[in-house]
């Protein structure tokens, strides 16, 4: 990706309307941005931070183990030039000079079975680009990262929302270091050396552009490159209905703009829709909270044998709710009673709406809805009325 | 069920959460006069009563009270924020008649037919209960 194709638009104006200085570059669209800095550490610039570990091309032979593996003995007892890095994936990876590939993992092979450690997966992928950059010294690079992560962040929020919003586990606060962690795994792509129609391209730019297809990957990675092909195919065709039907396609139209019979469509979005529940999932409804959670007892533990009892147990979980919802908080202010609280709380009890229903009527995100609920029921469980 | 109709506010939707009240036959009357007042001192909030039935020995009055569009209810606004305190009001102040959340009865049932005919004027509703608590 060249430079002129993620050029901050921050002064859209034609470009033929301005004089150029130093910092403007002509956008793919004609129109002129500002270009990225470039990242300085110290008196250092990036480009001779990475000048100490050149880009190279290698042979990488790629595993994992069932348990983390310390490569420092298996790195010393082969016969040949070999290096290594740690990945954000914690599988193991060792990088051989170009050509030296299948003999390389000839030996890792054998060199794993004499010591009983149980390999997964091994390949070679030939002519790969690498930079060796724990030998840029004194911590150099990881204040590179730090550096690029910090101008990157605030920038990249539509990345960031998009990313949380896909995968259930990841949570807002876990983004600035995975941030870190994808720009370190994608420091060896970066060829410095390219030059684009505005001149070299630099470590944030080409950064900027990885992380735009971030999301996208990282969902292919956790729920498998079809379904996800799916869900966007299928988005983008509904999409496109609404802007020349103005409508919800039909099934049969769908399955057209599908290519594809109704009977397959349906196929693929009962799997969309059972991923979407998977991801959606809600331990406490489900009675399966982890360990270190608090401990909210089963309801059949409240004697509602009694009629009467029945409906004063009714009554005291309703107050416990409305007691949480009007709880004072530190985001609520002075304001505190919670009207999406109530909302989710209700249409998801006494509505029998499932998470995603909730998010979609709500116009949130299931995983806020879902946020919301357990707010309360964390509250009402901790007050010992469930 | 699903507490959702046609708002006022353009196409939006609009969620109103039920209450169940279940006074015994003995406090109909109380129960008719509160919550007739507590139904009219309310103008924060659209309260009505959207179901009359009877259960075991309890007069059971169904009360919808309306939290506010869905914009309104993400946002935070102060007129969902003021719903949310007369949902607060209610239990609180109805507390004697065991106040709990409950689904909104199905239009076509026979407790929201007689909770359509009924108003908040306590002679009207405290008949009515009385009716139910007597053919139970």
């Amino acid at each position: 990706m060249s430079a002129s194709t993620i050029g901050i638009d921050a002064e859209l104006q034609s470009a033929e309307t301005m004089d150029l200085d130093d910092d403007t570059i002509i956008t793919a669209t004609h129109r002129v941005g500002r270009k990225i800095p470039d990242m300085v550490v110290g008196d250092l610039t990036e480009r001779e931070i990475l000048a100490m570990a050149p880009a190279m091309v290698c042979d990488r032979i790629h595993w994992s183990t069932a348990e983390p593996m310390d490569l420092t003995a298996l790195m010393s007892d082969l016969p040949l030039t070999a290096r290594t890095r740690a990945w954000s994936d914690g599988q193991s990876r060792i990088w051989v000079d170009e050509g030296m590939g299948q003999q390389a993992r000839e030996l890792i092979r054998e060199w794993c079975e004499r010591h009983g450690v149980e390999v997964m997966n091994m390949r070679v992928e030939a002519s790969v680009p690498f930079r060796d950059v724990d030998s840029i010294p004194h911590g150099l690079f990881g204040e590179l990262l730090l550096a690029t992560t910090d101008w990157l962040y605030p920038r990249t929020y539509a990345i960031r929302r998009k990313l949380v919003a896909d995968l259930e586990l990841i949570d807002d606060d876990d983004t600035r270091s995975m941030m870190y962690l994808f720009i370190s795994d994608h420091a060896d792509r970066f060829d410095a050396d390219r030059v684009g129609r505005n001149g070299t391209l630099n470590f944030a730019s080409f950064m900027l552009g990885k992380l735009r297809k971030w999301p996208q990957d990282a969902a292919r990675a956790a729920w498998g490159r079809t379904l996800i092909d799916d869900h966007m195919h299928l988005n983008q065709a509904i999409d496109e209905s609404m802007a020349t039907l103005h409508r919800r396609p039909t099934e049969p139209e769908l399955a057209a703009r599908m290519k594809t019979s109704v009977s397959d469509l349906r196929k693929r979005e009962f799997a969309i829709a059972e991923v979407s529940g998977m991801r959606n999932y809600d331990s406490i409804i489900s009675g399966s909270m982890g360990e270190d959670s608090e401990g909210v007892d089963a309801p059949d533990s409240v004697d509602v044998s009694a009629e009467g009892t029945s409906f004063q147990v009714d009554a005291m979980l309703t107050k416990a709710i409305i007691d949480s919802i009007m709880a004072p908080t530190s985001t609520r202010g002075t304001s505190p009673a919670d009207p999406m609280a109530l909302a989710t709380v209700y249409l998801s009890f006494w509505g029998e709406m499932s998470r995603q229903e909730l998010a979609t009527e709500l116009g949130v995100l299931p995983k806020t809805a879902a946020a919301s609920v357990q707010r309360v029921i964390s509250q009402v469980g901790a007050a010992g009325i469930l | 069920m699903r507490a959702w109709v046609e708002g006022t506010a353009g196409l939006q939707r609009v969620v109103e959460v039920g209450l169940r009240l279940a006074p015994t036959a003995a406090c109909i009357p109380a129960a008719a006069a509160a919550i007739s007042e507590i139904i009219e001192s309310s103008p924060e909030a659209p309260v009505r009563i959207v179901g009359v039935g009877a259960e075991d020995n309890r007069v059971i009055v169904t009360l919808a009270i309306t939290v506010g569009t869905t914009t309104e209810i993400t946002g935070g606004a102060p007129a969902a924020r003021l719903a949310v305190g007369l949902v607060a009001r209610l239990v609180e102040g109805l507390a004697s008649f065991d106040p709990a959340f409950t689904a909104l009865p199905d239009p076509d049932s026979v407790d929201a037919l007689i909770g359509s005919r009924v108003d908040a004027e306590p002679d009207t509703l405290a008949r009515a209960m009385c009716v139910l608590a007597g053919a139970h």
